[in-house]
């Protein structure tokens, strides 16, 4: 017998009653003693326990349209030995989530796997994708991004026909082979890859420069995401790692800054690994074609104190920040790059 | 006006004259630890069934999260079934990832997408408000929502876009038509709720927002220009403060004004969360999770539902036994999964 509070299903009343299980029936009686439901084992659903939190016992079928009459109890010791549900699917879990090994077991595994896959299984996977896809269809992914581009941020260059016709010879033998083309336009100082093969120089960045080595470190560097297929492989990551996150957590709707703050954060490190794997592609290259790389240092410099000018105060940011960037920090930048030039 | 109603329907004035109403307190009853073992289970298993699971994970959360939520000594109640919700979150999935993929590698393509997917947002808002009314219940009576799709139009995409097309001028009354949108179309049983707020309520609010908003600006700023070292080093801590500041007081002001608005027949909800009350909770949640590498998720969940519900209330005006039974209309799960993945979370106040 157990004791609990019994509702038809009507109504919103609710009547204190106990439940017996006689062989195969399952009766419901009032405080007198009389009966208030009756009716065969098999039309009976358990609720599965689930904490110590009070469980339905739905006394008829819940899916039809009608509504269904229920006893509820949070006797839930008394329920598991009624029904003898120890054995079943659902007495397992609660016995998973009562046993304290298994509870410290699954936590030291859950860490090590959301590690091992934000680290490894997501990089790797999107890495073999990007590059089993063949190249024709890279090459057409985003045709329309710097149409897009050209309707938000970017303005026509203002620079003269001659020097922009000057600036492509300089970087033809080194750059410009293949699906790869340049253009010219008006932003801040910065230079960007598409996946398409497009380099994209701001007028802004070659005033900054000084040497036109300056502009070929740069150029090898964007080609560097072009060659390791950056955009692709961070848009598949990024999404794999949001609906990671979203079905380990099952919690993605609330956007809740604490759940959908680490897939940002996730993201982000991936794009200061590429634009780490950039950075190491632009050094080689540079290497190979006789070009000293500290060129890359030089402008690299410049366009830290560029930016530096423009919000002061930035380089007195908490080193923490640092995990909110896009890039890695331009200090350790450029002693990866003096590293390099050993 | 009360003849010909049912009981619980009688005038509210008369109640409070009568002095029947009584004031009900919400409790939480959950327990930080005791979800934690829930919580990891339902990683573990995901993990283990290839993302299987995640339909059962997220029906043993929701029931924590209803079965301990107590009115008047007596829990809710969450229903779905986990397998409804793994087939409309396979669907889900697929579809979200086919998006993604095809919004980042094809802008123009992605510009369409999103546009149809605006199109069809306020459709699976209903869907979704539908599926979770239908499956929530309280004293075996289940909750329903029922809205037209030009009525969700109005009020998820006409105002807001108008709101934003009159530099915020109109944002307050877009609030209150959304909540209004949220709240009238909703029933506990047979019985409507309904709500009642004016745009001064929401004008109040979204003002100070946009004070603390400003003040910030200008303190974050004025400490730059200074160029002092210390100046410059708290600046990005004060702009972070002031922003978490304002979207706290956003929600709080946002929830006290929904439920205070709300009313079930004759009787009311009411709701007094406070700013440092809840920034406390919320602080030490974000900072005690990011530490953990995330482990305090659970107790985080578990300690702001505490909050809420201690600091919100159901004034009774009578009986709580005669509410009657809707007729029982099947809603699947896909409008709610589709919501989940791309993120609209409507009405979650």
């Amino acid at each position: 017998m157990i004791e609990g509070k019994y509702s038809d299903g009507q109504s919103s009343k609710l009547v204190p009653a106990t439940l017996h299980l006689l062989r195969d029936w399952v009766e419901v009686r009032d405080a007198k003693n009389k009966i208030l439901r009756r009716l065969a084992l098999a039309q009976v659903t358990v609720t599965s326990r689930l904490g110590n939190t009070p469980r339905s016992i739905i006394l008829g079928d819940a899916t039809g349209s009608e509504p269904v009459a229920q006893f509820e109890s949070d006797d839930n010791d008394g329920i598991d030995a009624l029904f003898a549900v120890s054995g079943t699917a659902s007495s397992l879990l609660h016995r998973l989530e009562s046993h304290l090994g298994l509870i410290a077991g699954a936590t030291v595994f859950t860490v090590a796997f959301v590690f091992w896959v934000v680290v490894y299984g997501v990089p790797n996977g999107a890495t073999a994708l990007a590059y089993s896809l063949p190249d024709e269809l890279v090459s057409r992914t985003g045709s329309h991004t710097l149409d897009v581009l050209d309707a938000t941020y970017l303005e026509p260059s203002e620079l003269d026909e001659s020097e922009q016709a000057r600036i492509r010879a300089v970087l033809a033998p080194h750059v410009l082979k293949g699906p790869v083309t340049l253009h010219f336009r008006q932003w801040v100082p910065n230079a960007l890859a598409l996946p398409d093969g497009s380099i994209v120089f701001t007028d802004e960045l070659i005033e900054l420069a000084d040497h036109d080595e300056e502009l070929i470190a740069i150029a090898y560097h964007e080609l560097g995401h072009v060659e390791h297929r950056h955009l692709l492989r961070r848009t598949l990551q990024g999404s794999v790692v949001t609906i990671f996150l979203f079905l380990l957590t099952g919690d993605v709707a609330s956007s809740d800054l604490l759940v959908t703050a680490p897939a940002v954060l996730v993201d982000l490190a991936y794009s200061r690994e590429f634009e780490t794997e950039a950075d190491r592609y632009a050094l080689n290259a540079m290497t190979e074609a006789g070009i000293d790389p500290i060129h890359f240092r030089n402008i690299m410099q410049k366009l830290e104190d560029w930016y530096g000018d423009q919000a002061e105060g930035s380089s007195g940011m908490p080193a923490i920040f640092k995990y909110l960037n896009t890039h890695p920090q331009t200090d350790e930048r450029i002693a990866m790059i003096e590293a390099y030039r050993g | 006006m009360s003849e010909g109603m049912t009981g619980t329907m009688g005038d509210s004035g008369d109640a409070i004259a009568s002095g029947e109403t009584r004031e009900l307190p919400f409790e939480f009853r959950g327990d930080g630890a005791e979800y934690f073992k829930i919580w990891i289970v339902n990683i573990l298993l995901t993990i283990v069934t290839l993302g299987i699971y995640s339909a059962w994970a997220k029906v043993r959360n929701n029931r924590y999260f209803y079965s301990n939520l107590y009115l008047d000594g007596e829990s809710f109640r969450y229903l779905a079934d986990p397998i409804t919700i793994l087939k409309s979150r396979i669907i889900a999935v697929v579809v979200f990832a086919a998006f993604i993929v095809l919004s980042e590698l094809f802008p123009v393509a992605g510009l369409v997408l999103a546009l149809a997917l605006m199109a069809i947002t306020p459709l699976l808002v209903v869907r979704s408000l539908a599926f979770n009314h239908r499956m929530s219940a309280y004293r075996n009576i289940q909750f329903r929502f029922d809205a037209s799709y030009g009525e969700a139009v109005m009020a998820l995409l006409v105002w807001p876009i108008l709101g934003m097309l009159t530099a915020g001028i109109l944002y307050p009354y877009a609030i209150l038509k959304s909540s209004e949108f949220i709240v009238r179309n909703s029933s506990y049983g047979t019985a409507a709720f309904d709500f009642d707020a004016e745009t001064w309520d929401y004008g109040r609010i979204v003002l100070i927002f946009l004070g603390v908003l400003i003040a910030t600006f200008f303190l974050t700023v004025g400490l730059t220009l200074l160029g002092t070292g210390v100046g410059s080093a708290l600046s990005p801590i004060i702009a972070l403060s002031g922003y978490v500041l304002a979207g706290v007081y956003l929600t709080v002001m946002l929830t006290n004004v929904y439920y205070n608005s709300t009313s079930l027949q004759a009787h009311e909800l009411a709701a007094n969360l406070e700013v440092p009350g809840y920034l406390k909770v919320f602080v030490v949640n974000v900072i005690l999770t990011v530490i953990t590498l995330g482990l305090f998720l659970p107790f985080a969940k578990v300690r702001m539902a505490k909050y809420r519900a201690d600091h919100t209330q159901f004034i009774a005006a009578g009986s709580l036994e005669e509410f009657a039974a809707a007729e029982k209309e099947q809603v699947g799960a896909l409008g709610e999964e589709l919501g989940e993945v791309f993120d609209f979370d409507v009405g979650a106040i």
